[in-house]
């Protein structure tokens, strides 16, 4: 990746120009210079209001600069007017992360803990193998009458109560 | 404006220790609002000089309207202020 040494940390020059372009009247062009230019300065901003509001931050003896100790560092550096859409633009976020969070917790609140919901599964397991292993009874009986059909196909002819068992096997089995 | 970015540059100041999550967002946002007021600030200047390209000496000027824009003295080159 990038350079990462602090002393060249900078912002991404796309995203600038494209800021800067924004704003300009479409016939305006700005050279790479001055972007590089509004870039550092933009660099330089964001230590003026990290040092002032991790001031603030100790003087609230905080160890975490918080969204208010930015706020307050804008508005006492001069720079009142970002408050109200900085703002706007936290609360939306805050909103949609909350939302985010909420419906992911849905599935967590179902009320059952951990434990409860393995031994469930593996009642569940057991019913299934059961079924199968019937399942598998049930074919290694049917393969056995059939066999016995058979012989008895040598044998004169006689009513066979096995005979209904047979198709009712067929239906179990599928 | 990329948060991880702005987190390592509030980080190169070594007195600065945590960060909530949030600040990076809100510092984002500040940035983006400082580029555009700077530019737009700025070619007011190139206007003025019937100028369709902005110039270093345009953002000096932009500059030196603002009070806030103060901190940005040392950052400027002092040598390209043209009239």
């Amino acid at each position: 990746m990038g350079d990462k040494n602090d002393d060249n940390l900078s912002l991404p020059k796309a995203t600038v120009s494209k800021l800067i372009k924004e704003i300009l009247p479409q016939e305006v062009k700005c050279s790479n210079e001055t972007r590089d230019l509004i870039l550092e300065c933009c660099v330089e901003f964001i230590h003026l209001i990290s040092s002032e509001a991790n001031d603030i931050c100790g003087k609230d003896n905080k160890r975490t600069i918080a969204p208010e100790h930015v706020i307050k560092a804008l508005k006492e550096l001069g720079f009142g007017d970002y408050i109200q859409k900085v703002t706007e633009v936290y609360d939306k976020h805050k909103l949609e992360v909350s939302t985010k969070t909420k419906s992911s917790k849905k599935f967590e609140n179902l009320g059952k803990p951990t434990e409860q919901l393995i031994k469930e599964q593996q009642l569940l397991f057991a019913k299934a193998r059961s079924a199968y292993q019937q399942s598998a009874e049930a074919q290694q009986l049917q393969q056995q009458q059939q066999l016995q059909l058979q012989q008895q196909g040598l044998q004169p002819p006689q009513t066979n109560p096995q005979l209904p068992n047979h198709s009712e096997n067929n239906n179990n089995n599928q | 404006l990329p948060l991880a970015r702005i987190k390592k540059i509030m980080k190169s100041d070594p007195s600065v220790r945590m960060i909530s999550w949030e600040a990076p967002l809100l510092f984002a946002k500040a940035c983006e609002f400082f580029i555009l007021e700077l530019t737009a600030r700025s070619w007011i200047h190139t206007d003025l000089s019937k100028r369709r390209t902005l110039q270093r000496s345009d953002i000096i000027h932009g500059v030196s309207r603002v009070e806030a824009f103060d901190f940005l003295i040392d950052v400027l080159p002092r040598d390209e202020i043209k009239p």
